[in-house]
């Protein structure tokens, strides 16, 4: 373990000289200023450590007006520079001499006999107790020695404490755990039992509680190693990817409308779907992220990588009239810095677009030069959200493929066997109307008009026909155009049409017309006399008479020879079937063809744009020639604009001799360069957090001087570098935590033990954080055994109240899903921005309008309605008792156990039992006494009951099922 | 004066809790202690209880009982400041900052923005101008929504006269806030940074023009906490038909914890979603599966001794109490026949004056500030139903009775003194006929320069026209007042300066008038 106790101790002082920057030890210049210094032996006490100690005193007193912004600071002096902080101001006084307390400015200052001249002043904020008096002093004492901010030192790999009397070390994240509690002088809670660690695992990596059978596995491992084994299938459960999806969906504020006023839909749910196939593939956070930063500038960059790219095309456009694109666009392009800033780097880079930040070392040109990087993409807030990727949805994916393989076997038969070559009919129009054709109706209504010519005769073939007419004369027709695969015609192929001639009324002339990209619609194929009415030439192709009015009364097939209506060569997008006057039908239309050409025809068809592709809006480089100049905004505003900016990172994460960072896969590569502390710090933070649910940092956005400092710094630097080392790869970070002492501990806690650490920032016992929106739905929906196991796909509409979605200049409506898509994970319901799915929003998920890396944590009384009343959550409670009694034989006991181990991994105490069977008992009869109420507490909404069921006992375990759905066990994590 | 009859006087007007008593309620995660009994299955409970060998104090048992369920005390973490863990408490919820003048808002948003010159800012130039090309300089470096052009000044087509002791001008459309003028305070010299509906309704609300930052509500209600622990502190009520452009972020808690977001109540069936029991579920069925919850939470507790799980016991209380006052809270049927007349409210059908009735019946019960929207205002003069001469006329008819009569009923019941009431739209509209595509309906492009709003209640100057825009009521000539200045305005009005009242988010200290606004002590009483 660690060789060196001592010179971890002094850490601080190591880093500082491994800095170059002179560092006074402990012990020297300390007796001279007495009152608390001098009362401690000097070897015992570090040094003040700048960063963790004097910086936040300066920042959250000092900075507003002595800070790095030039424009708010007072005198000339800032105290977040050594330089000046220690030179010597107007007055000839020095705010600071090192060394020298009683000749500092500072502490007359912060202590002055006249209260008026008090700093900070009153008014702008509290003086400063006497501890932080004593600090300063101490620290001047010491040598004023500066220090980078915690989190952008170089990250150094910590020695392992040594804990004497350590028991229950698993991992060495244990170790940096209890070295705390036992300077704390606090106990760690025991191991939870196995329920609880099931239920824990099952919630934190894959959102889900456990299934009966996934139960019993688990209990059924008798080994030591069952915990390690349950951990490994979770992390290789198609639910993990799902589960960290959702997470990072807040991160990346996906939603599936675009925002602002008109808040219209935006198809973006396959970079979703990627998401989740990112997150089981787990092919490092560094690779995740650079794809999703820059797919689009990886050297041969396929389609998924620029799917990715959808990641920051979820910044809101607005679409409503007499908006400024450039408005919106440059919007959407600070949402993308402050986003890159907030997710990767914990900066809290946002205040920096209007003025340098007052905090952290971000200037307003270091503002831009990330603003550069992102701000020459191709979108620009348009309406057809360009520039799109074309995405096949998997379904579509899989029929193509499908009947590819079956036309790939045609092809073999056809070469097997010369016979099966010979013609064959290729229909274009038999039943259906080819998808994604543009239909035109002329003279029969508005529709197709289909028939069966009930009591006339049957169809030719298939169901149906099409066509008609009446007495009334003049022409009539029905085409087809934009004919998503075109016919090409050889000269042995021959269009084909089957007519069925009115006995009673036949037309004057029947015409067949198709459109050319080269002819348009000069290619007519005439029946019966001249009408005229159809256009074209007499005589040429434009206007061929091939035969007279064909026989009424039976179905006749009409064969063209592409030849007279000069089509030979020709690719046909267009077909139309006309009549002037009478009564005539039409079915089953298409090209006779040689099989091979179909088969090729076909297949050639099949790699064009499918009308059921979604349009995926993502990142694209303008032009060279195009690309957008920064510049400064003043005041943020982007109507003022200032100087030119060069893309490039802020000043703080470079240093000499670095080379520019010039476009965003350079940034996204920097991020995740060796020499770059923040990005392992803040990521490693964020997994924590997941895990814990506080970060080690507590601010999960803001690792800067404002944000909190680390409770734990050297376990922070531990797991960041394990994370980096480990490939940045995810499953196995997670699964360090997870059979960790720590993460295993129980939750269990004592009024003493609380208020030694109210908010259980040393981890002494597992914290019990309230589950997420999505998981409390997706949990009721589980033990009722109504989840849908299904994977990605477009958003679902499950229920939601009428009216949530009267929305302004929107006539969207919220189309209430059925079938399984009523009970899908929570991450697949329809997001729209300005009206969040109700019970989500009640719990705290954020509106996605911009990254958020925290949901606060509620607990309002409005919560209780939505997992009490919400139809939703009674249809889920219904089918929770349904479900207990028909999967026990026996009484209530055994429905209690059932219900207990569905919903909690465990059985229920004597007491929790007897309660419950006490209250189903005297539900039962108060439903007795009432059997319509019984009937509706059963079966609204989930529907009827089972035959030979009693609604009176189904109500009153609906109502049990609907109590223990809203414990606090329930809503928690243990 | 006529008070009308209310069947659950008690609740009324309870006196607002003593400072120490709110600011430990601010800091605690639990409810109130409960109002006096429903039908508890008590006894039962403590027999169970008393089975499970539960080894709390007396204190904390009295408290697991529903006598007092204030869980610092319960989880024995002491005193006041204690903050149950993961409960995300922000820990500077504070007083007012000095004594309030107005203890609760009241606030009426016509969404669209009204005309002011068709309402009350008087400008006779307009009708000797009618017609004629309005002023090159006015359309210089200006950008519209929908005006293309030179376009024609628009006059009033409505008549203006003066009222009350103070003589304001009021037009012939608001015959009923013309008889309260001397109520009102009327600023005409407002002015914002938004000249589309979504930003303008931000901006004039949170004080940003983007999604994201805290309603003027949620700041109210995070700074001062509610007094009636029976109903949210932040209600919104809508008419109109639909949404205010802006949706919820118009009344959302932002970065505030989200206890503080509006509480959007329905103008039709369940004011609250989800607050009804669902079917074949009675009030004496829901009470007995909350107790069944309560006393296996009870248990969890004693075994966990987590104190969040005795805040949602005491949340799913506040939850059980608020389905009892949340209806008689909106049940119009316990109003006079007098008082419905007087706001012309049908209590069957949603509009604004059923919504203005509801708004008095929610400050009445000690919720802190109520935000209405009635949508329709938009009037571009595309059609009829957006235009000056039909849809302005009913949205005047449908909201000048009510809004007039919420200041008369306010008055009557000595709520007017110590409740601020706010009328504006989100901005104002221009002196020009829009005339989009040639339209012949007249109506008004949207204008950011100038609009006029008028306030009333505690602590205002009554009877005052405050401002003065130029004779086209393009420009503001005379004491400007930004949207800054009214939100400032307002706060200090509630005893909240608005310097002091922030939140600490990405590292930076928010507040509702962002880095500006001053309050306007000219309108001060």
């Amino acid at each position: 373990m660690t060789t060196d106790r001592t010179k971890r101790r002094t850490r601080i002082p190591a880093l500082i000289t491994s800095l170059g920057i002179a560092v006074i030890v402990a012990g020297t210049g300390c007796g001279g200023q007495g009152n608390d210094a001098g009362k401690s032996a000097p070897k015992a006490v570090p040094p003040v450590d700048f960063a963790s100690e004097i910086r936040p005193i300066f920042a959250s007193r000092c900075f507003k007006c002595h800070g790095p912004d030039p424009e708010a600071r007072q005198a000339g002096l800032r105290f977040d520079v050594r330089e000046d902080a220690t030179a010597a101001l107007k007055s000839g006084a020095r705010a600071v001499v090192p060394g020298e307390p009683a000749a500092s400015e500072l502490l007359r200052r912060i202590r002055p006999s006249d209260p008026s001249k008090r700093m900070p002043p009153p008014g702008a904020g509290e003086g400063l107790t006497d501890d932080e008096t004593n600090l300063l002093r101490r620290w001047i004492a010491e040598g004023a020695p500066y220090g980078e901010h915690w989190s952008l030192r170089p990250l150094a790999r910590p020695a392992l404490p040594v804990v004497p009397g350590a028991t229950g070390i698993r991992d060495p994240i244990d170790l940096f755990i209890a070295e705390r509690l036992n300077a704390a002088g606090l106990a760690a809670a025991p191991e939870a039992g196995p329920e609880v660690l099931l239920r824990r695992a099952f919630l934190d990596l894959t959102g889900l509680p456990p299934t009966p059978e996934e139960t019993d596995a688990f209990f059924a491992d008798t080994s030591p190693a069952a915990f390690e084994r349950l951990v490994d299938r979770l992390l290789a459960s198609p639910r993990f990817g799902e589960h960290w999806a959702r997470w990072w969906s807040d991160l990346a504020r996906y939603a599936d409308t675009k925002g602002y006023e008109k808040d219209d839909r935006r198809t973006v749910w396959p970079w979703r779907d990627w998401v989740v196939r990112a997150f089981d593939a787990d092919a490092g956070f560094d690779r995740f992220a650079t794809l999703q930063l820059a797919g689009d500038l990886l050297p041969g960059a396929s389609d998924d990588d620029r799917l990715a790219t959808a990641f920051h095309r979820h910044t809101m456009t607005n679409d409503e009239g007499g908006t400024d694109d450039e408005e919106f666009r440059t919007a959407a392009v600070v949402d993308r810095v402050n986003t890159t800033g907030e997710i990767f780097l914990g900066l809290t880079v946002a205040c920096a677009q209007c003025h340098t930040h007052k905090y952290d070392p971000i200037t307003q040109t270091d503002y831009f030069r990330l603003f550069a990087l992102f701000n020459t993409t191709a979108d620009a807030d348009r309406e057809d959200d360009a520039p799109v990727l074309s995405v096949r949805p998997a379904p579509v994916a899989a029929r193509i493929a499908k009947r590819r393989e079956e036309l790939a076997a045609e092809s073999r038969a056809a070469a097997r066997d010369p016979g099966a070559a010979a013609a064959v009919d290729r229909p274009l129009l038999d039943d259906e109307l080819p998808r994604g054709a543009r239909v035109h109706v002329e003279g029969f209504g508005k529709t197709w008009p289909w028939t069966d010519l009930a009591g006339t005769s049957p169809p030719q073939s298939g169901r149906r026909s099409f066509g008609g007419g009446g007495a009334k004369a003049g022409p009539r027709q029905t085409y087809l155009t934009d004919l998503p695969e075109p016919i090409r015609v050889a000269a042995d192929d021959r269009l084909y049409v089957h007519v069925f001639v009115s006995a009673a009324a036949p037309p004057d002339e029947i015409v067949f017309q198709w459109f050319s990209a080269e002819d348009g619609w000069a290619h007519r194929a005439c029946f019966g006399r001249d009408t005229g009415a159809y256009g074209g030439q007499e005589g040429t192709a434009s206007r061929r008479r091939l035969g007279p009015m064909p026989e009424a009364g039976r179905w006749t097939r009409l064969e063209i020879d592409p030849a007279t209506v000069g089509l030979l060569g020709r690719t046909v997008t267009g077909w139309a079937f006309s009549q002037s006057g009478g009564e005539v039908w039409f079915d089953a239309a298409g090209l006779r063809t040689n099989a091979a050409r179909r088969i090729a025809a076909e297949l050639a068809n099949l790699d064009r744009p499918d009308p059921a592709d979604v349009r995926v809006p993502i990142l694209a480089e303008q032009p060279a020639a195009e690309r957008r100049k920064t510049h400064r905004f003043r005041r943020g505003s982007f109507l003022d604009p200032a100087e030119e900016v060069a893309p490039g990172l802020p000043a703080i994460l470079t240093k000499p001799g670095d080379a520019p960072v010039v476009d965003r896969l350079e940034l996204a590569r920097r991020l995740f360069a060796p020499d770059n502390p923040l990005t392992p710090r803040v990521l490693a933070n964020r997994f924590w957090e997941r895990m814990f649910g506080t970060g080690l940092v507590e601010t999960l956005e803001d690792f800067g001087v404002q944000g909190a400092p680390p409770s734990h710094p050297e376990l922070l630097d531990h797991l960041a570098i394990s994370f980096r080392e480990g490939g940045w790869r995810l499953k196995p970070f997670l699964r360090r935590i997870a059979l960790s002492a720590a993460y295993r501990r129980a939750a269990t806690t004592t009024p003493a033990a609380l208020a030694r650490d109210p908010k259980n920032r040393l981890y002494a016992r597992a914290p019990r954080p309230r589950l997420d929106a999505e998981q409390i739905r997706d949990q009721a929906l589980a033990v009722a055994g109504l989840l849908s196991p299904a994977i990605g796909g477009p958003p679902v509409f499950p229920p939601q109240p009428a009216g949530v979605w009267s929305i302004i200049y929107s006539n969207d409506d919220w189309r209430t899903s059925t079938g399984p898509d009523r009970y899908r994970r929570g991450l697949y319901t329809f997001f729209r921005r300005t009206s969040p799915y109700p019970a989500f929003q009640l719990f705290d998920a954020p509106p996605r309008d911009v990254c958020a890396s925290r949901r606060l944590r509620t607990n309002t009384p409005l919560q209780a309605y939505v997992t009490l009343n919400d139809p939703a959550f009674v249809e889920a409670a219904q089918a929770f008792a349904r479900r207990v009694i028909a999967e026990t034989r026996g009484g209530a006991d055994a429905r209690i156990l059932r219900a207990y181990r569905l919903l909690f991994q465990r059985a229920p105490s004597d007491l929790e039992a007897s309660r419950v069977a006490a209250f189903v008992a005297a539900e039962t009869a108060s439903f007795r006494a009432d059997p319509s109420r019984a009937v509706k507490a059963a079966t609204d909404p989930l529907g009827p009951l089972p035959a030979g069921s009693h609604a009176a006992e189904f109500a009153a375990w609906t109502l049990a099922a609907s109590a223990l759905l809203n414990l606090d066990e329930a809503l928690t994590r243990p | 004066m006529t008070h009308d009859h209310d069947d659950d006087d008690e609740q009324v007007r309870r006196p607002a809790a003593d400072r120490a008593d709110r600011a430990e309620h601010a800091d605690l995660a639990d409810g109130p202690p409960p109002p006096p009994g429903p039908n508890r299955t008590t006894a039962s409970r403590r027999a169970f209880l008393a089975s499970a060998g539960f080894s709390l104090g007396s204190a904390a048992l009295a408290s697991l009982l529903g006598c007092d369920v204030r869980s610092p005390s319960v989880a024995g973490t002491g005193g006041r400041g204690a903050v149950p863990a993961g409960t995300d408490r922000p820990s500077h919820l504070r007083s007012p900052h000095f004594p309030p003048r107005a203890k609760r808002v009241i606030y009426l948003h016509m969404a669209g923005s009204p005309p002011q010159q068709d309402l009350f800012d008087y400008k006779p130039k307009l009708n000797e101008l009618d017609g004629k090309p309005c002023p090159e300089e006015l359309i210089k470096k200006e950008r519209f929504a929908f005006i293309k052009g030179r376009p024609n000044i628009l006059g009033s087509p409505y008549a203006f006269a003066r009222h009350g002791a103070s003589g304001a001008y009021v037009s012939s459309l608001l015959p009923h806030t013309a008889r309260i003028v001397d109520d009102l305070t009327i600023v005409r010299s407002l002015h914002t940074d938004q000249f589309n509906h979504a930003p303008a309704e931000l901006f004039l609300h949170t004080g940003g023009n983007r999604p994201g930052r805290p309603a003027a509500g949620a700041w109210v209600a995070y700074g001062l906490g509610t007094e009636n622990r029976d109903l949210p502190a932040f209600v919104v009520l809508n008419s109109g038909g639909k949404n205010p452009s802006a949706g919820k972020s118009l009344w959302g808690s932002g970065f505030l914890p989200s206890e503080y977001q509006g509480c959007q109540c329905r103008s039709q069936g369940d004011p609250v979603l989800f607050a009804g029991d669902p079917p074949g579920v009675d009030r004496d069925a829901r009470r007995r599966t909350l107790d069944l919850s309560a006393d296996l939470n009870r248990a969890a507790f004693a075994a966990e001794g987590d104190p969040e799980i005795a805040a949602r016991i005491a949340q799913y209380e506040l939850a059980f109490r608020m389905q009892a006052s949340v209806p008689g809270a909106f049940d119009l049927a316990r109003e006079t026949p007098e008082t419905l007349a007087l706001y012309g409210a049908d209590p069957a059908r949603p509009s604004f004056a059923r919504n203005c009735l509801m708004a008095r019946r929610l400050v009445e019960r000690g919720v802190r500030f109520v935000q209405l929207f009635d949508h329709g205002w938009d009037v571009h003069g595309t059609s009829p139903g957006d235009d000056l001469m039909t849809q302005l006329k009913t949205k005047c008819a449908e909201t000048d009775r009510p809004a007039a009569a919420l200041i008369l009923d306010l008055k009557r019941r000595g709520l007017l003194e110590d409740t601020l009431v706010v009328w504006s739209g989100e901005f104002g509209r221009t002196p020009m006929n829009e005339a989009r595509d040639g339209s012949k309906y007249l109506g008004r492009d949207h204008h950011p320069h100038a609009f006029a709003i008028w306030m009333a209640g505690g602590g205002l100057k009554n009877g005052l026209v405050y401002g003065e825009t130029d004779e086209l009521g393009y420009r503001i000539v005379k004491q400007p007042v930004h949207v800054h200045d009214l939100q400032a305005t307002m706060l200090h009005l509630l005893g909240l300066d608005h310097e002091r009242l922030t939140y600490r988010f990405q590292g930076r200290d928010f507040r509702l008038t962002d880095v500006a606004g001053r309050v306007v002590k000219d309108l001060l009483a």
